[in-house]
């Protein structure tokens, strides 16, 4: 059942915009890749064009290896979460999740039973009756959950399935819908900005950029290796530094080391003095800038204050943690 | 693009040219050099627009719809105005009740209005015509008149009228110098509305018709009615033309359509 | 906080004008009689429309006129309206000021049109004899096909706007969802804009019915005196034949008509209607 999603070179513009230039990308069977990037990067735009509702200028869209790019959206068995959820406001719940059934015609007992097992899935059966505009946010994502699912698509697309949910909802639901992923065994395609719901919930990341593909692989990998200065600025790798011997490299803030004085830092770590510039509370510790001799600004984070503006510091960088720019584009 | 059924597209271009077909159809009749109206013309020439600009009766009906237009319009500004406001910031009550009364006249069909000012005003009360059509037409205008310039009070920002309020302004120099400028695309719209709902009318005219009191379109309907020349084609054109202007002018001025389209325009951006 | 004395002063004006000009002669003219008038009131009134046989033809006509006159302004209008919601922005605009410009022209300048094509000199007819498929030119005036023609042309714009009104509020991300779910173009439109829209698109059908009832220039034009219609009518009665109590016995049906369709379309969408 589950699909291989393959894009062929998809290009499309919009007036004066290069929305997708030239994506190769492929989504494996059963498993879920997200699509990660900036607002305007055209992640939307591909995940419109791979449900068939845009149709790129050029290029191809391969479902389980047909050429899916002149299919009309109705038939391509593809399950959809809209960043609205795009419910509809005239129908009540089951009748929502039963819609797609019902275009395929099934015999009126299936689609009584598979709405059940749908809304079973989600944890929404009591709510069978009720009209969309009803209910909370999380259980709207949950009707449009089920309503994608219901189908058995060859694909699941979500666009953000999140981001209308207030932000510790939206963390509660990233587990509900990995779990519905991976109990319904579909190839997913999850479209976020939020880099840590893509970390968390994703198999593989593709990191999209001005309409490329910067960056494809699994969460760690990327996380640890971004391939350009853009994504490793993107990931958080706030602070970027010359080493001797090693050249530019950047490194997050909390991986920035505090030295007190008299204490020694450890062996394969590279030490950079400075001066204290500012420092913020930010609940579970502080953010600390720091000036170095060369005058760059570095940020990073400590349990305690016990720092002044204008004090002296010492910062070390352990080398295993920062990531070479040489050579990467920018 | 996006992909849209190619039925709608026909069934859009044939309802188009239906409604603007015929329209355009009578600017080939008014150039014609013949005698009847005929489409295509038979020979081209000006002389329908030459003879209708220079008609008296056509031209005496043109003042008469200029003048009651205009004194309508003002009449039904004046008075339409203060009853939104009052009904949008005096807090009069029962506010739907009052608001639902002020539309009326245009519930009632105009025949019949028209109908019943002929009989009170004109037969019991014995009112000039003009000041009957100049009523009728009042009245008719003062539903537009409260309702446009009320959506527009509702839409504004009231704390503006409160910073107003608060850094010293009266009532009276709050509604000049805040809230005035802030409806005034509103009133605009108003005005616009009642100038071409008035001009245009027909029923209200044809009933509270006097002596000197022929309104263009009553003017043209009677010319039909009787005679088959191309006059009234020519007339038609012109008006048209002057449609056209108003349109122009009004989208200028209070960018109607771009209003419309800019709300939505990012719709499709990813 | 105003001051209640404000509020009635600018209240007063136009309530005064109402009442005088609006509240007091229509209800005079339907329910009561004017003074000075020979004419019974109400009951005379009653007794001309059970009387007049002509009045409950030109009625029955009215009805059937409109009735067909909104089938086909909902017809043309509703395609367009949808098109003009779900277009580029520039399509948006040129489309929408097209089917709004019409509004602008005086019913007798949008009539006049029709005479033109006809009439039995007109575009129509000659095209027929042309074709071969009649021998002598037709006269198409004065029927109630033309009064239908006419008027759908007159109010298509209503249902124009009305429906681009309603289509564009409903979120076009609903019909994706629709069409993802496997539903055709067609289907989506049917099953999930339509619905949706109806209470907004009702609105415009009332507007046409209302609108075709009570239309006086276009069946005066197009129907003549052979096919008359309520208003035409009641013209003929208050203008022609001079009888005052059969022209407010008209008044008052073509009222209730009008009120009743008003009152009909203000029940029906609750059902339907999206909160």
């Amino acid at each position: 059942m589950a699909a291989v999603v393959r894009l062929d070179r998809v290009r499309h513009t919009f007036p004066g915009v290069v929305a997708l230039d030239d994506v190769e990308l492929t989504a494996p069977p059963g498993r879920l890749t997200a699509l990660l990037g900036p607002s305007g990067c055209g992640k939307t735009t591909l995940l419109r064009v791979v449900a068939g509702h845009l149709r790129p200028a050029a290029g191809r869209v391969l479902i389980d290896g047909r050429d899916a790019t002149a299919l009309p959206p109705e038939r391509r068995d593809i399950g959809m979460v809209f960043q609205s959820y795009a419910l509809f406001p005239h129908l009540t719940v089951a009748g929502n999740v039963a819609f797609g059934l019902r275009m395929r015609r099934l015999p009126r007992e299936t689609v009584r039973r598979r709405v059940g097992e749908a809304l079973d899935l989600v944890g929404l059966a009591d709510q069978a009756g009720r009209r969309p505009q009803e209910l909370s946010g999380g259980q709207r994502q949950r009707v449009a959950l089920a309503r994608a699912v219901t189908i058995r698509p060859a694909v699941l697309l979500l666009d953000e399935p999140l981001s209308s949910l207030d932000a510790r909802l939206a963390v509660q639901m990233r587990g509900e819908l990995r779990r519905v992923q991976r109990e319904t065994g579909l190839t997913a395609i999850l479209v976020t900005h939020d880099q840590e719901e893509a970390l968390e919930l994703a198999d593989e990341i593709a990191i999209l950029d001005r309409g490329r593909v910067v960056q494809h692989g699994a969460p760690q990998e990327v996380f640890r290796a971004p391939a350009t200065r853009w994504v490793a600025g993107f990931l958080g790798y706030e602070n970027v530094l010359d080493i001797p011997g090693k050249g530019p490299v950047a490194v997050r803030p909390e991986h920035l080391g505090l030295l007190r004085p008299g204490d020694e830092a450890p062996g394969d770590a590279h030490v950079v003095d400075g001066t204290v510039a500012d420092v913020r509370f930010r609940g579970t510790g502080y953010t600390i800038t720091f000036r170095t001799a060369e005058g760059r600004s570095l940020v990073a984070v400590s349990p305690d204050d016990g720092l002044a503006p204008g004090a002296p510091a010492r910062l070390y960088v352990p080398l295993s943690r920062a990531v070479g720019l040489e050579g990467r584009s920018t | 693009m996006t992909r849209r059924h190619p039925v709608v597209g026909a069934v859009a271009a044939v309802a188009l040219t239906f409604l603007l077909g015929p329209i355009l159809l009578v600017v080939g009749v008014a150039f014609t050099a013949g005698d009847t109206i005929e489409f295509p013309p038979r020979g081209l020439s000006l002389r329908w627009f030459a003879q209708a600009l220079s008609y008296g009766p056509f031209l005496e009906a043109l003042r008469t719809s200029l003048l009651v237009a205009v004194a309508g319009t003002v009449l039904a500004l004046a008075l339409g105005l203060p009853v939104a406001l009052s009904l949008n910031r005096g807090g009069a009550r029962p506010r739907g009740a009052i608001g639902t009364l002020f539309t009326l006249p245009v519930v009632v069909p105009e025949l019949v209005l028209g109908y019943a000012l002929f009989q009170t005003l004109m037969v019991t009360f014995r009112v000039s015509a003009f000041g009957a059509l100049l009523a009728g037409h009042t009245v008719l205008l003062l539903p537009y008149a409260v309702r446009v310039t009320g959506a527009s009070l509702a839409q504004a920002d009231r704390s503006l009228e409160e910073a107003a309020r608060g850094l010293g302004a009266g009532g009276w120099a709050t509604f000049t110098r805040v809230t005035l400028p802030v409806i005034g695309p509103g009133v605009a719209a108003a005005s616009v509305l009642s100038l071409v709902t008035s001009f245009n009318n027909v029923p209200l005219s044809l009933l509270l018709n006097g002596p000197g009191t022929t309104t263009l379109p009553v003017a043209m309907l009677h010319h039909v009615e009787f005679a088959f020349d191309p006059l009234v084609a020519a007339v038609c054109t012109l008006l048209l033309v002057l449609a056209v202007v108003v349109m122009l002018v009004t989208e200028r001025l209070a960018g109607f359509t771009d209003v419309l389209a800019r709300q939505e325009a990012d719709r499709w951006r990813p | 906080m105003w001051r209640r004395r404000t509020t009635g002063l600018l209240l007063a004006p136009g309530l005064a004008v109402l009442a005088l000009v609006f509240l007091y002669p229509v209800a005079v003219t339907l329910v009561a009689a004017p003074a000075g008038v020979d004419d019974g009131g109400l009951a005379d009134r009653l007794g001309a429309l059970a009387a007049d046989d002509h009045i409950w033809r030109a009625a029955a006509r009215t009805v059937r006129v409109a009735a067909l006159v909104t089938g086909l302004c909902l017809l043309l209008g509703l395609p367009v309206g949808f098109l003009i919601s779900r277009g580029p922005p520039r399509r948006r605009a040129v489309l929408l000021a097209l089917a709004v410009f019409p509004l602008l022209l005086s019913t007798v300048v949008r009539t006049y049109s029709w005479l033109v094509i006809l009439g039995r000199t007109g575009l129509l007819s000659r095209a027929l004899t042309g074709l071969g498929l009649a021998e002598r030119p037709t006269q198409l005036l004065y029927t109630e096909t033309a009064v239908v023609v006419g008027l759908t042309q007159l109010f298509t714009p209503l249902v124009i706007i009305t429906a681009y009104g309603a289509f564009a509020h409903v979120h076009p991300d609903l019909e994706a969802a629709a069409r993802g779910l496997g539903a055709s173009a067609g289907s989506a439109f049917r099953r999930v804009a339509l619905p949706l829209a109806l209470p907004g698109v009702l609105v415009g059908a009332t507007l046409v019915f209302a609108g075709a009832v009570t239309a006086f220039t276009t069946p005066l034009l197009l129907g003549g005196t052979r096919t008359p219609t309520l208003a035409t009518l009641l013209y003929d009665y208050a203008n022609v034949t001079v009888d005052w109590s059969s022209a407010a016995a008209v008044a008052l049906l073509m009222t209730v008509i009008v009120l009743a369709a008003g009152a009909l379309a203000a029940r029906a969408p609750a059902k339907a209607a999206p909160s």
